[in-house]
């Protein structure tokens, strides 16, 4: 199958650098698929899927265009060479369009293959029934589980060539509390694995999500509208965290939507945040070994206590921007854990919430949030009182991450992220 | 008939029970940000799928690609599929329902297409528009994205359809500055067709970017909205998402299966009286609309299914598979995205029915409230609490509108909240720019009049 692809890929390069294209990449891949399906508590759906693309992006004259097409055939290939040094006539020419210089030849692999169909679906019926046996007022509304294997290759007109061939398997949850008439907020959780040598509820804190969910019958309001502090559930604390990284990434300095221009070296956020791109991480089973403009991936140091290393830019960025491209476009996020665990951080908070999910409006570039929080419940005096409900929390982004009090030892391990628990100070909750 | 003639001799293979779908989804999309254009690129993706139903499960397979020996191979494969989970887990007894229909719908134009140079320009032609006429702006974008879904399906039991929806979709975006604070603002122009039959020459299109421009400028100067429970009148665009978001997925079979809140509520009264809601299949009040789905992709033909009446819960939106768990009629929401995907229960066009009010009344009925405009983002919940990020509003005060609003947020709680609706517009818009994301993307149309009620905003 590499063979195939590399013959692929180097050769629509060929034919686009014969048809006059001056610049060209070309990425092509191979994906199959198995997946079990559950809802309302049992097995539905067996699917297997198999597909296949090939990307052609061109460069003349600083000109760009890009198709997919999801065929092999030649007369097919063909014609959309064809189509896109058409379409590129018609383009307008860019300063920032451009491809990686050449790259060493690289081969990927990382993964199994080759599923265990059989096991994987014990995994998942196990998750089913310990869910009934320990949780019977857990209501399943989906459980997936999937085996993905991809086979790549990528060729530019600069002669670069990678391969890869990867594998993983996934399960994917949502639930809600159902007793009587009274139902719970929806919960979910995933995880990404190479083997299925442990029960998919080991991963993570999935087991206590289930808890959770347990405890958030009898919700209740929150006693009164006030300013405290906000432990929030890994999940919940990266989405605010990729949201400040958003505003030291290229596309925010291209619209100029930032309040962070020329902050390399400078403060961003509390010392306690850290930030690592980490693209070949061991414990990830989603690993980034190529950026998607043709380069290796390789490590950075985003945010160092609070500070700004560099801002995470692609190569079309640099060009626009006239900065100097990150060494990968900021994936691969492990954000530092802190000394406390997450029970010593809630123990620690006078009055505030334990946030599982932010249900929020997106952040603008004036950073001001306000949103309700989900599966979350109210702390008093170190201890979690009760769960809550129709409960908005309200701030400002950038003013919350300087008032970051601490990250917890424990984190949750994603495909490509590794994230603690997160406590700030200063929060409007309402 | 583009995809599929060499096909048709699949139809009479079909073992029982076997849907086998053939499918193209052809995108597009070219965006100019500031000058530049940023993208240009088009995607196709064709292929076929067969599902399979045995001893009471499913089995589904795809490939990529459009030939019958492949087809013939897919269509064992599901039953395959089917059989191993049968093997893992007990017999299931359950029965589907089938009722044999046969349609063709084709939304193809009968204009010719524009020529990827006409595409471009029409949309490098609205950037230059703004970029003459606004100078204080900071960033601005224009995204043309066409798609165009081209299905057929044939089942074991008789039925089978052609459809060919199209959507075209505009989207502008523009951002100020004043004090080292960013203010944006968007606005989506989105309707069934193709290019050539939904946007003419941009010109067309430019008063209102010219108001998309005016109303980011009031909203540059706007006031943050007052936090707590308020009197306020959703307009149009915003009842649809309401309706979409808070209310139809509760409604949705396997949502409601899955413990919603609205399981408990079939035939009570949820809504004030005045609140009626339907899921609309294809046309209502003798137009086609955004979404039309004559048959599902599960053979079943599509009718309207009458959500709320009177302010009742009257019924939920089913699959084959629902309905037979909840001892439903079908209701054709089976609907999948891609060639590769399974049919889920899917929303088609989601309406709450205008009623008799006048708009102006509306807003002049509330002393001290807010006229909210339109909804950034949505997310809803099993328990009809719902979140709406709303990027433009403005104050009512004595009856008139005032100053605009910051970016703020609503929420609520739906199956409460409809009861507190006392006041309904005549008129209403419907919308189909948004895709709904549940496992799958998937275009759906949603439309609304104007409503008040009371509703929680955000605010400081």
């Amino acid at each position: 199958m590499l063979s195939e692809l590399k013959k692929l890929t180097t050769e629509t390069v060929n034919a686009m650098s014969d048809a006059g294209v001056e610049k060209s990449s070309v990425t092509a891949s191979c994906s199959r698929m198995v997946e079990y399906n559950f809802e309302f508590d049992e097995p539905t759906l067996l699917r297997t899927t198999q597909n296949k693309s090939i990307g052609l992006d061109g460069i003349t004259d600083f000109k760009n265009a890009s198709s997919s097409l999801n065929t092999w055939e030649q007369e097919s290939i063909q014609n959309s060479v064809k189509e896109l040094k058409s379409n590129l006539a018609f383009s307008t020419p860019d300063d920032g369009n451009d491809i990686a210089e050449a790259q060493p030849e690289s081969h990927f692999t990382h993964g199994p293959i080759k599923p265990d169909k059989d096991l994987l679906y014990n995994r998942t019926q196990e998750v089913m029934d310990y869910t009934q046996k320990h949780f019977p007022k857990v209501k399943v509304e989906a459980l997936t589980s999937t085996h993905a294997t991809r086979y790549a290759s990528f060729s530019n007109s600069n002669g670069t060539l990678f391969t890869s061939h990867s594998g993983s398997y996934g399960m994917s949850m949502m639930f809600s509390g159902k007793d009587g008439e009274e139902t719970t907020s929806f919960d979910y959780f995933g995880v990404s694995c190479h083997d299925l040598d442990k029960a998919f509820l080991d991963y993570n804190s999935n087991k206590k999500k289930l808890e959770y969910t347990m405890m958030s019958f009898d919700a209740q309001k929150i006693p009164h509208k006030f300013e405290g502090q906000l432990v929030m559930m890994p999940g919940c604390a990266g989405e605010f965290v990729g949201n400040l990284l958003n505003f030291v990434s290229g596309g925010a300095l291209i619209s100029g939507k930032t309040p962070f221009k020329d902050h390399v070296g400078k403060s961003i956020s509390s010392q306690h945040l850290t930030v690592l791109s980490r693209p070949h991480d061991a414990s990830f089973t989603s690993k980034s070994y190529t950026t998607g403009d043709g380069y290796l991936s390789q490590p950075f140091d985003w945010v160092s206590q609070g500070n700004l290393n560099t801002y995470a830019i692609s190569l079309y960025a640099s060009k626009k921007l006239k900065k100097e491209r990150s060494p990968n476009p900021g994936s691969a996020l492990i954000i530092e854990p802190g000394s406390k665990t997450s029970d010593q951080l809630i123990e620690s908070v006078k009055e505030g919430l334990l946030v599982g999910r932010f249900s929020g409006g997106s952040i603008g570039a004036s950073g001001d949030f306000s949103g309700i929080a989900k599966n979350s419940f109210y702390i008093k005096d170190g201890k979690i009182n009760h769960a809550i409900k129709e409960t908005m929390i309200s701030g400002n982004l950038f003013t919350m991450m300087n008032n970051i009090l601490g990250m917890s030892s424990d984190f949750h391990l994603g495909s490509s992220s590794k994230t603690p628990f997160m406590m700030v100070d200063g929060i409007t909750m309402s | 008939m583009k995809i599929i003639n060499q096909l048709e001799s699949i139809a009479s293979q079909l073992p029982d029970y076997t849907e086998f779908r053939v499918q193209h989804n052809f995108s597009q999309s070219i965006t100019y940000r500031k000058g530049d254009l940023i993208g240009n690129q088009s995607s196709s993706q064709k292929g076929m799928s067969s599902r399979s139903f045995d001893a009471g499960y499913w089995g589904f397979a795809s490939a990529p690609e459009a030939n019958a020996s492949v087809g013939l191979d897919l269509i064992k494969e599901s039953q395959d599929n089917a059989h191993v989970l049968a093997k893992y887990a007990h017999k299931k007894d359950l029965s589907i329902q089938s009722k044999v229909v046969t349609k063709t719908f084709d939304f193809a134009s009968t204009k010719s297409s524009y020529a990827q140079s006409e595409k471009i320009d029409f949309v490098k032609s609205i950037d230059a528009f703004i970029e003459k006429n606004f100078k204080d702006l900071i960033n601005y974008a224009t995204s043309l994205r066409l798609l165009n879904m081209e299905k057929q399906l044939y089942t074991s039991f008789g039925s089978s359809f052609y459809s060919f929806i199209p959507r075209s979709l505009l989207y502008v975006s523009m951002s100020v500055e004043k004090d080292n604070e960013v203010t944006d603002l968007y606005m989506p122009f989105a309707q069934r067709g193709e290019m050539q039959d939904v946007f003419g020459s941009p010109d067309t299109l430019f008063p209102k970017i010219s108001e998309l421009y005016e109303n980011l400028k009031k909203k540059q100067e706007g006031v943050f909205a007052s936090a707590g429970e308020k009197d306020v009148v959703l307009g149009s665009e915003l009842a649809g998402i309401l309706a979409h978001e808070a209310i139809g997925h509760t409604t949705e079979a396997d949502l409601v299966l899955g413990g919603s809140v609205a399981g408990q509520n079939l035939n009570k009264e949820i809504a004030s009286p005045m609140v009626n809601m339907v899921d609309f299949a294809h046309t209502a009040f003798g137009e086609t609309l955004p979404v039309p789905v004559y048959v599902d992709d599960e053979g079943t033909e599509s009718k309207d299914a009458v959500l709320i009446q009177d302010g009742i819960l009257k019924t939920f939106m089913n699959n084959k598979e629902t309905a037979a768990h909840l001892d439903h009629e079908l209701t054709g929401n089976a609907r999948a995205f891609g060639f590769y995907d399974e049919p889920l229960v899917r929303m088609r066009n989601t309406a709450i029915l205008p009623g008799k009010d006048k708009l102006d009344d509306m807003i002049s009925s509330i002393d001290d409230g807010y006229y909210l405009v339109n909804s950034s983002n949505g997310q809803a919940d099993t328990t009809s609490e719902f979140m709406f990020g709303v990027p433009l509003g403005f104050e009512i005060k004595n009856g008139k509108i005032g100053k605009a609003i910051r970016d703020t947020t609503i929420s609520g709680v739906a199956f409460d909240m409809l009861k507190t609706i006392s006041m309904i517009s005549d008129e209403m818009t419907w919308d189909c720019a948004g895709m709904c994301g549940k496992k799958q993307n998937i275009p759906v149309g949603m439309g609304g009049p104007a409503i008040k009620c009371k509703i929680n905003i955000g605010g400081r």
